[in-house]
């Protein structure tokens, strides 16, 4: 998985959108500021053309013509680009122009054209054209006749305005750049701030080991609502693995405790027996019943090392050899091995069938499973009694085995741990017939790799009936 | 000296008695189960509790606590597969005596349960001297002066309980009751047989009598004053 940093994102996210910000900031403030700017010049160009147009008057006396006062002019605003005008009587005549509007290109000679722009030695200019204007202020206009009319045309130029946009420019992106950095540097601390309660959880999580279950999540005014989800999964998996762990250790105490009991039993039978001298009757029946614990030992670590290696089956998944199977005559195995035992006690082994039953397993696990429920049966079960074992197709898609005794039935409180390992209802009795408490717990195991179901049910009245749900194939 | 057995394993259990018997002279009830143990613990006089702690109906550690509840004092030495530090400590503070890990030694179980019995009684040392009287429990040998004694069987236990509480009083049927087993009651008209074959070996030719009788009270071992 390839990493990434959620602060640098998130904060390349928010630089970014301020940067696209204030970049918009910038383009609609020189926009506007620009066209502001021309319409305060174009208004400014317009007075200045109109006071051009008051300086012109009229001889005197009669014959009335004309002249246009230069002198008059205000003094040019930046002496390196000077105004420039030209005024042109109604019928073409000129009646006066500066001295650089020769070098002026004739753009305005289009007679509907009110402004225009041209360049003079290198300097933007923009013209207005005043067209056909009267002059007023002839004395006597009675006697003159009506007002002649002027054309004037007056330039300026664009140089000091384009020097204010661009000062507008200047001022509007370093105010943007100042408040950009400034609110970087805020998303930058608050998001590495918003982060924190992440850190934290992390280093919370980090003091988990096995010998410390402990997670305190941090407390829940600094714990952020987005953490809330992800607090619950560390502690729901951390249930999970104590209790697996717990389950585990007991396992090992409760095997340590069977094989030291053993070896404890064989170790004082010969010391006691080396003690003094004994009868050779004392050594006989001794060494019977030392004999006795040594295929106790066995089987006890036989049974043991198949519960680890069908958990492990069932932990990977890999089913054993599977073959199509026939479940009844696993069953009838089962029986006839525990036949022996359950004549010694006077038991009698009832076997209910129907039709074969197919199924995809390995016939030896199947073969377990019975045996070993029927051997719980069998000794929980009263002398002269009965054992049925009861194959049902019920229904759908699963196979359902029962065991049936007449025993005791299960105490109501132990129901919930039978299939535990090494639990034992009551110890003394169970180890008087050769149990270790682990007869169900592989039952258990089994049933589990082959995705069945298995549960003890009390009968009213007396016995047990152990069901096992397994799934068949479609008969 | 009177040991109660509380172990659900029969072989492991047959195995200790035995031994306490044959190598301590100890009179052994044994319990199969917890409430049968606590059941014999409270309701007879024992010198020693052999404790196992995995126990069918009532757990050792249950069953010890609940002893020591109810006042009484008599030595525990708990027997178990777990030795982990933690559960050492957890038995010792419940109230435990001493601690022996399966698979244990049984020489080491003995000496630790005569040690418990000894302290049980107010003796330390394994030598118990009264006047010139020298009592070996460990060899179960007894010395008056430089004069070896032998003694049968219950003469010898006979001596040993007076021993362990020398100077006390101490009655016929405290004597029946930790000397024998549960069915202690068949044999109340030996005590009389015991104490006057005792005084015979160690009194007769000596001056000085250890073994006093307090009548309607019972017996006493003290030198004579």
């Amino acid at each position: 998985m390839k990493s990434f940093s959620l602060t640098r994102r998130i904060i390349a996210t928010v630089v970014t959108c301020q940067f696209l910000l204030a970049v918009g900031l910038i383009l609609v403030a020189l926009i506007y500021g620009r066209s502001e700017l021309k319409g305060a010049f174009d208004t400014a160009l317009d007075g200045k053309a109109m006071s051009a147009l008051a300086l012109l008057q009229y001889t005197e006396p009669k014959p009335h013509i004309l002249i246009f006062d230069a002198t008059l002019l205000p003094p040019p605003s930046d002496p390196a680009h000077q105004d420039q005008y030209e005024i042109r009587s109604s019928d073409g005549h000129l009646i006066a122009r500066s001295s650089g509007w020769e070098n002026v290109p004739p753009i305005m000679a289009q007679t509907d054209r009110r402004y225009g722009d041209f360049t003079l030695a290198g300097a933007p200019y923009r013209a207005i054209a005043l067209r056909n204007v009267p002059v007023l202020d002839k004395e006597g206009q009675e006697d003159g006749g009506p007002a002649e009319q002027v054309t004037v045309f007056y330039a300026s130029s664009l140089v000091a305005n384009h020097l204010r946009l661009s000062k507008l420019a200047a001022l509007v992106g370093a105010t943007s750049t100042l408040l950009l950095l400034v609110t970087n540097a805020f998303a930058v601390w608050s998001v590495r701030r918003g982060l924190a309660p992440l850190r934290e959880l992390a280093a919370q999580a980090n003091k988990i080991s096995v010998h410390n279950w402990n997670f305190s999540a941090p407390p829940g005014d600094s714990l952020a609502t987005e953490l809330s989800p992800l607090v619950h999964a560390i502690e729901a998996v951390l249930g999970r693995l104590r209790e697996s762990f717990r389950q585990q250790r007991d396992f090992t105490n409760d095997a340590a405790h069977e094989l030291k009991t053993s070896v404890a039993i064989v170790k004082s039978t010969l010391q006691s027996l080396l003690h003094r001298p004994r009868t050779q009757q004392e050594y006989q029946t001794e060494l019977e019943g030392l004999l006795e614990d040594c295929w106790r030992l066995e089987d006890l670590l036989g049974r043991m090392l198949r519960l680890a290696r069908i958990e492990q089956l069932a932990e990977n998944g890999v089913p054993p050899k599977l073959a199509t199977t026939e479940l009844t005559s696993t069953c009838e195995a089962a029986i006839s091995r525990i036949r022996k035992v359950a004549e010694e006690r006077n038991i009698e082994l009832e076997f209910e069938s129907p039709a074969a039953v197919y199924m995809y397993a390995d016939p030896e696990d199947l073969e377990l499973i019975w045996l070993n429920l029927l051997e719980n049966a069998v000794q929980y079960s009263p002398e002269g009694s009965t054992v049925t074992l009861r194959v049902r197709r019920n229904g759908g898609a699963m196979v359902e085995v029962s065991v049936v005794d007449s025993g005791p039935g299960i105490p109501p409180a132990e129901l919930p741990h039978i299939f535990e390992r090494f639990h034992r209802g009551d110890p003394s009795r169970a180890r008087s017939t050769g149990g270790f408490g682990l007869g169900l717990a592989i039952c258990k195991a089994l049933v589990d790799a082959y995705n069945g179901t298995i549960e003890a049910i009390n009968l009213p009245g007396h016995g047990t009936q152990m069901r096992v749900q397994l799934p068949a194939e479609s008969s | 000296m009177r040991v109660l057995v509380v172990e659900d394993e029969r072989r492991l259990s047959d195995n200790i008695a035995r031994a306490l018997r044959e190598s301590a002279g100890y009179a052994v009830d044994v319990a199969g189960d917890g409430a049968q143990g606590l059941y014999l613990a409270e309701s007879s006089a024992y010198d020693l509790i052999v404790l196992d702690l995995m126990l069918p109906k009532l757990d050792g550690q249950s069953l010890l606590v609940r002893y020591r509840k109810r006042g009484h004092e008599t030595p525990v030495l708990v027997l178990s597969a777990r030795d982990e530090k933690e559960s050492v400590v957890k038995l010792l503070n419940a109230g435990a005596d001493d601690y022996v890990a399966k698979p244990f030694d049984l020489g080491e179980f003995l000496a630790r349960a005569k040690a418990l019995v000894r302290r049980g009684a107010g003796q330390h040392s394994p030598v118990i001297s009264i006047g010139d009287l020298q009592l070996d429990t460990v060899a179960r040998s007894v010395r008056r002066g430089n004069r070896e004694i032998a003694l049968a069987p219950m003469e010898y236990r006979v001596l040993e309980y007076l021993g362990h509480r020398p100077r006390a009083v101490i009655s016929k049927t405290e004597l029946l009751e930790h000397l024998y087993d549960y069915n202690w009651e068949k044999f109340s008209n030996v005590i009389e047989v015991y104490i006057s074959g005792l005084r015979r070996k160690i009194d007769d030719s000596h001056a000085e009598k250890l073994i006093h009788t307090v009548r309607g009270h019972g017996y006493v071992l003290r030198p004579d004053r």
